[in-house]
């Protein structure tokens, strides 16, 4: 075998001078992959919508269960002695459990502030550390390429 | 590279309707970049996950897409990258096998249910999987996917003429391997 009358082809090594390589892929890979992906996607999608907004519902949330111990607190303080506990405790636990009630997506709508939904957003992009390794990734091998390459 | 597809996608970018410019993008490209990924890591399970990978940073990415480059190189660009980082987190897992695994590809792929390829072409494959990571690039996208060096440029961010010495290198390593192997 003369590798140089080749011209440097491997085709000699492929039947019939086709340049096959002998690998397949499962039968209609390629008609399923295209809807398996967008479908990924779309999760990804929902994903990124989904967690940012539920952290800030956490938050809104927490706000209010502080401020409902700091007015429970205020109450049981302030209020005369002889006063019958079991009362406090059941006007906390409505206070409470108000509060948590109000705590539907209307409520959020109207409350969170344009600033808010900005924070939203910049929680997306700033929290995306994927986007970030991608990028270090990429220069990364951009540098180790141009030296392995010489 | 498609120009006809090339410039649709542009198109749907530019009015800013990135569902249908991934979908297009998907549909165009999928074979093309599944077979850039598999030639590097032979596994088909491997290329699945690594294409769908590819393809969700694509779709994160999309809306940021400037133009600077053309479609077709930045996607061979983010799959070459998705690849480079698998075969290097490959090559951590399994340091000490790893030069056993390389001389054993013709016996994975006599194994592997996705392979029905002759002996010969085991042989190449072997020989190709036994060059450093980037001149194995650099061949599979000349040899295999038969790309232009500006193409393979664009691509990779590399010069013409680097990339045509890596070519030459990567064609010696392999002729002196086939030449050991099948004679």
């Amino acid at each position: 075998m003369d590798l140089n009358n080749d011209k440097r082809n491997f085709d000699f090594l492929h039947p019939a001078g086709q340049k096959s390589t002998g690998m397949k892929v499962p039968e209609g890979y390629f008609d399923s992959l295209e809807h398996k992906i967008l479908s990924k996607v779309h999760d990804e999608k929902t994903e990124r919508k989904i967690v940012p907004i539920t952290r800030k519902v956490y938050g809104v949330v927490a706000i209010f269960a502080v401020a409902a111990s700091l007015i429970w607190g205020a109450f049981f303080f302030f209020s005369p002695k002889g006063v019958d506990t079991n009362l406090n405790n059941d006007v906390a636990e409505t206070l409470n459990w108000e509060l948590y009630e109000e705590m539907d997506e209307y409520f959020l709508a109207e409350n969170l502030t344009e600033a808010d939904l900005e924070n939203i957003e910049f929680e997306n992009t700033y929290l995306s550390s994927e986007e970030i390794l991608n990028y270090i990734e990429e220069n990364h091998y951009s540098e180790y390429l141009i030296s392995e390459l010489y | 590279m498609s120009d006809i597809l090339e410039k649709q996608i542009v198109d749907l970018l530019a009015s800013r309707n990135h569902d249908e410019a991934f979908r297009i993008i998907v549909s165009g490209y999928k074979e093309r970049l599944y077979w850039h990924i598999r030639n590097m890591v032979l596994s088909h399970d491997d290329t699945d996950d690594l294409l769908q990978d590819t393809f969700v940073k694509v779709w994160k990415k999309l809306s940021k897409f400037e133009g600077r480059s053309q479609v077709y190189s930045w996607l061979f660009r983010i799959a070459t990258n998705e690849t480079l980082t698998f075969l290097a987190q490959k090559k951590k897992r399994h340091a000490s096998s790893m030069d056993d695994e390389r001389n054993d590809v013709s016996r994975y792929l006599k194994a592997d249910e996705y392979f029905d390829g002759e002996y010969a072409q085991a042989i190449l494959l072997e020989a190709v999987q036994s060059l450093p990571d980037k001149q194995r690039i650099v061949f599979t996208m000349k040899y295999f996917q038969e790309m232009k060096y500006d193409e393979i440029s664009a691509v990779l961010e590399t010069s013409v003429g680097a990339l045509k010495a890596s070519y030459h290198h990567a064609v010696k390593k392999v002729e002196g391997y086939v030449k050991l192997k099948v004679e």
